[in-house]
């Protein structure tokens, strides 16, 4: 996770800006950890369509409860973290209408047709075989694997124990592999 | 950091390198600046839901007209009710025997007030320069 560049305003600066009613504190928070909430968000499993939805709402839902935030864990894992509850309680609400996602192999990528085809395919089945993984053990592979967070980090995020964190990660890993070889 | 990953989880390479892709393409398609812009308004909007409705902009401005409203209304009520005072001019020097009924009946209510500091220093005097109407009143109001 690239640390804010030197000059730039630490996250804690952003949260205190916004604190005292600059806006701009909230703005610069969304542009620096949108895309990768984003990112997480999709590798959860968030239908790319819901995916702006549930990014604004992770940041209102994080917002909400700010003061909470004591600084245990850097501002994106614990954003993070919120954007996994949320995703959890859009699924139950979608599992109550029953709304039937559109598969993302589906939507148009960036390269050619027959690229897209086939890393669609690759994307979709890992996403399918990581939502099939508990909760606990997705977020942190997840969180190292794609976000490339330490397990000192994770642990504190997700309210466990690093050699917890790392054992969850070496689990997710193994059924991965077993079930997409 | 991810050097460390990398050599780390060597064995897990192309699986962390698939996870790392993946969502890519969904995120970089968000338009960044309008959820950014959606989720300040958003924000903004439950701010000014969930403060107390004493504090809201419409409560505050009936307020203020309410009391504006009242106030005028006190205003010109007191000016619509204020009497002025009446001076009973009483013809003391020509005595009691040629007032009418209506001049005995404004007359009497001042004889039953006791006279003040101010008005026994007026008798400083003495009793001679009195006509007889005002020692009758003076007499009244000593024995009252």
């Amino acid at each position: 996770m690239p640390p804010p560049q030197a000059g730039a305003a630490t996250d804690a600066d952003l949260i205190a800006r916004w604190r005292g009613g600059d806006e701009g504190g909230a703005t610069e928070l969304v542009t620096r950890h949108g895309r990768p909430l984003a990112r997480f968000l999709a590798a959860s499993g968030a239908p790319e369509s819901d995916l702006d939805d549930l990014v604004q709402e992770t940041f209102l839902r994080a917002f909400r409860s700010v003061a909470g935030f004591r600084g245990q864990c850097q501002f994106r894992t614990w954003l993070l973290t919120i954007g996994g509850n949320v995703l959890k309680d859009a699924g139950r609400r979608a599992a109550r209408t029953k709304v039937v996602p559109l598969d993302e192999g589906l939507q148009a990528g960036g390269g050619t047709p027959h690229d897209d085809a086939v890393a669609a395919e690759a994307e979709g089945r890992l996403t399918a075989t990581l939502r099939e993984l508990p909760r606990l053990q997705r977020e942190v592979f997840l969180l190292r694997a794609q976000q490339g967070m330490e397990y000192d980090e994770i642990a504190s995020a997700l309210d466990t124990t690093p050699g917890a964190a790392r054992v969850h990660y070496h689990h997710a890993v193994k059924r991965l592999k077993e079930q997409l070889q | 950091m991810t050097d460390q990953l990398d050599h780390e989880d060597l064995g897990d390479a192309e699986l962390v390198a698939a996870a790392r892709g993946l969502g890519a393409g969904a995120a970089e398609r968000l338009d960044l600046d309008r959820t950014a812009r959606r989720v300040v308004e958003r924000w903004r909007e439950e701010r000014a839901r969930a403060r107390p409705f004493y504090g809201r902009p419409a409560f505050l401005r009936i307020a203020a007209a309410l009391v504006l409203v009242g106030a005028g209304v006190a205003t010109w009520r007191a000016r619509a009710h204020r009497t002025e005072p009446v001076a009973v001019v009483v013809p003391t020097d020509a005595g009691l025997e040629g007032l009418s009924a209506g001049q005995l009946q404004a007359l009497l209510p001042t004889v039953d007030q006791a006279p003040g500091e101010s008005e026994l220093a007026a008798y400083d005097g003495g009793l001679e320069g009195l006509s007889p109407a005002e020692l009758r009143t003076l007499l009244v109001s000593m024995g009252s």
